[in-house]
């Protein structure tokens, strides 16, 4: 019976508790009210970080910082940022495109960064390339096909630039090489800056994810959970940044491939006349070894990714007596 | 539990004593007041006193839309774009004051979904705006020195031209 009664207490407490709980944030919520009428005053900071949080856009998140000391407190703390810098190059650290970065980097708490660098090739080019990474960068992949069309949309996209014929004649060999060289050395160099603009945005220090690509998606970057870390000791490891930059395009070496036909069934992806290429400069080259090419990564930006990704996996799996390396 | 009965009814007061009957699955949307719910203070009207008789309406309507089930898969796509399109509407409100009453309604009656597609309109609202034209649309004070303005317009300088 008393074990009864004492537990009636209990109850009546703790819905005493409850009460006065919800009586408190009531009361909370009034002396907003008092405070300030204006639309954002009456809201709690939390709510206000949830709504800027949502901004994602740095130049509206940095015009946010100018509008009052409340919103410059708040605004510092979102964690998702991204960041699409204009025809403005990142070529030297002064330039437009880096005082973006200098903001970015004062968003201490930023824990998602998603960058766009202004591309360095025509977008109408149907060919593509991305980085691949250990644990640091050590290869990039380009993939270049003629002719690509979706099995069921039928909307075809063509190259422009050349009709493809079977390359027989020892000059057009050349002049092609020639080519090939000059857009595998300007991938390079994008490489080397996203490399730059990594070494300065991994040292925020709740970075989980960071993505970098150019205005057409190429050339994408993309580290998250523990290989940020890694790639952070990778970085710092070094004696200086830009001698390892500089060191880097010296020690590769090129591999090409050209399938004339590709069916791919996933993504239900027709290419025609594909040129892959890949360029590597680990420290130490493996002879051959292909194999960690053919696991499909699902980090896309849409169906198109999704569709070249699956074809330099189709190539390494199922056209690898196609590869041959180049001198 | 409490909820054996899909129909029982849950009495809801907002601040100008107006009071509403809302199904309890409908309501059970709002954290706040499933909490109750469990902690059985809701036998009685629950008091809402700093949320007003229009917010409240447009809170309601908003929780039973979303409460609606699909009667099968091919419903269901169907449901989901409907949503979509009930959601888009439902934030394009005439007055920006009723658009934070809405944010603040959510936030007080913890509803996530409602909580974020209104933090969305309000974030959308504030795309594409100079510093004056947020102060301004929002009625917010400039507290800041001459002194600290030029300090941060000018570690931001890019994002002003």
């Amino acid at each position: 019976m008393l074990e009864l009664y004492l537990t009636w207490i209990v109850v009546l407490v703790t819905l005493h508790k409850q009460k006065h709980r919800i009586i408190r944030r009531m009361n909370e919520i009034e002396k907003l009210d008092a405070e300030d009428d204006s639309s954002f005053g009456r809201l709690p900071e939390d709510v206000v970080l949830q709504i800027l949080n949502k901004l994602i856009n740095l130049k509206t998140l940095c015009v946010c910082k100018l509008v009052s000391k409340r919103f410059n407190l708040i605004v510092s703390q979102v964690d998702v940022i991204s960041l699409t810098s204009s025809a403005d190059s990142f070529a030297s650290p002064s330039s437009l495109g880096w005082s973006a970065i200098w903001s970015l980097l004062l968003f201490r708490r930023v824990k998602s960064i998603r960058i766009q660098v202004p591309s360095s090739f025509d977008s109408h080019d149907l060919f593509k390339w991305k980085v691949n990474f250990k644990i640091s960068p050590d290869s990039i992949l380009v993939l270049s096909p003629n002719l690509v069309y979706h099995k069921k949309e039928l909307d075809v996209n063509e190259n422009n630039h050349q009709e493809e014929e079977e390359i027989e004649d020892e000059e057009e060999d050349m002049e092609v090489t020639i080519k090939t060289f000059d857009m595998l050395k300007e991938c390079l160099k994008d490489v080397l800056m996203r490399i730059e603009l990594l070494f300065h945005v991994i040292r925020l220090p709740l970075l989980k994810m960071v993505s970098i690509m150019d205005s057409s998606k190429r050339g994408k970057i993309s580290l998250s959970g523990a290989k940020v870390a890694e790639f952070k000791s990778w970085l710092f490891s070094y004696e200086t940044m830009k001698q390892k930059l500089y060191y880097l395009p010296t020690d590769c070496r090129i591999s090409e491939c050209y399938v004339p036909f590709l069916e791919l069934p996933v993504s239900r992806y027709v290419m025609k006349g594909v040129y892959l290429y890949l360029l590597e400069w680990s420290d130490h080259l493996p002879d051959d070894q292909y194999d960690r090419f053919t696991k499909i990564d699902d980090d896309f930006e849409d169906k198109d990714e999704a569709a070249y990704s699956e074809a330099m996996v189709e190539i390494f799996k199922n056209h690898r007596g196609r590869i041959k390396r180049m001198e | 539990m409490s909820s054996s009965s899909s129909s029982k009814m849950i009495e809801l007061r907002s601040s100008d004593g107006e009071t509403f009957h809302v199904e309890e699955t409908v309501v059970l949307q709002s954290e706040t007041i499933k909490q109750m719910i469990d902690d059985d203070c809701a036998n009685a009207a629950i008091p809402l006193p700093n949320v007003t008789s229009m917010t409240l309406a447009k809170v309601i309507e908003y929780i039973k839309k979303h409460a609606e089930k699909p009667k099968d898969d091919d419903d269901k796509k169907v449901a989901e774009e409907d949503l979509k399109k009930f959601d888009a509407e439902f934030v394009k409100v005439d007055q920006e004051s009723m658009l934070f009453d809405l944010v603040r309604a959510a936030n007080y009656l913890n509803i996530k979904s409602l909580l974020d597609l209104t933090c969305q309109a309000v974030a959308d609202s504030i795309k594409d705006l100079s510093v004056e034209e947020v102060r301004k649309k929002f009625n917010i004070q400039n507290d800041f020195t001459p002194e600290e303005e030029a300090k941060v317009r000018k570690e931001n300088a890019w994002a002003f031209d």
